[in-house]
């Protein structure tokens, strides 16, 4: 079932998590074909792939992200799935110190801005969360 | 659900430029427990999925030292916080070309430690990607 938004329980659990040590956030991403901003948004009607419009979401995030100490860890466009049959575009993992970081990189006052480029561009996504599990070398 | 390429994946990785800079996205899933193969020194071995492959995990990053790669992140996976997926670890691994990707798995070094990686993993996705530039 592809997937947009965590649901509300996912979202509970990622919040609720007592774990307070760093994060990465491993974005599975699909791009629509071609992008879908709404009427009333300034790019409305541009003919351009999602990608684009996802890129600037990306820009973004990474510079409201680094206000609080967030760093982006890979963005990269799919060559080919060389092990199993999914179906993805890209690979974007971004890195916060904590959880609290990640959740204020949503509420950032820039957010209702850039997640119009998101809207616009992601078709579905998975989002995975995980807990480093070697030395950091960053 | 697969732990090894297709004859088809394998041969398509083998018609691209074998110079170019890659990353390799690895979504794990392990065996609740080990299955390590008649014949293998660790065959009976009671330990989980998770311990083998971080046996091979192990002896893996020795040779990516060795070929110039880089291990850029792994991290443990308790949550999925959108999607479906069920995934134990994921870890990302930069290699300084496809031929040293390839040249690698073809090692003799690398035959002698992958029983850890067939015991513990019950299967993977393998994502190659190319770098695009960094958000911020």
């Amino acid at each position: 079932m592809p997937a947009f938004q965590p649901t509300a329980d996912q979202f509970r659990a990622f919040r609720d998590d007592p774990y307070d040590g760093p994060i990465a956030q491993v974005n599975i991403l699909k791009f629509r074909v071609k992008t879908e901003y709404k009427p009333g948004d300034p790019e409305y009607g541009k003919d351009e792939p999602g990608r684009n419009a996802y890129q600037r979401y990306a820009d973004a995030f990474g510079k409201a992200a680094a206000e609080v100490g967030g760093q982006c860890l890979l963005m990269g466009q799919t060559e080919r799935y060389f092990i199993g049959d999914g179906d993805w575009d890209a690979v974007m993992v971004m890195h916060f110190p904590n959880r609290k970081a990640f959740i204020a990189t949503l509420n950032h006052e820039t957010y209702q801005d850039m997640h119009r480029h998101r809207d616009a561009g992601l078709l579905c996504q998975e989002l995975i969360t995980t807990r480093p599990s070697i030395p950091e070398t960053e | 659900m697969a732990i090894e390429p297709t004859t088809e994946q394998t041969a398509a990785f083998l018609n691209r430029d074998q110079d170019e800079t890659i990353v390799m996205v690895n979504l794990l899933k392990f065996k609740d427990k080990a299955t390590y193969a008649e014949g293998t020194a660790e065959h009976g071995e009671d330990v989980s999925g998770a311990a083998a492959y971080m046996r091979y995990g192990v002896e893996v990053n020795k040779i990516l030292a060795k070929i110039g790669a880089t291990p850029l992140f792994a991290g443990a996976a308790p949550n999925m916080m959108i999607g479906e997926g069920d995934w134990d670890m994921v870890a990302l691994v930069r290699y300084p070309s496809r031929a040293a990707m390839i040249g690698m798995t073809q090692s003799a070094e690398y035959q002698a430690i992958h029983h850890h990686r067939e015991a513990g993993l019950d299967h993977q996705d393998l994502v190659e990607v190319t770098e695009l530039q960094a958000p911020a």
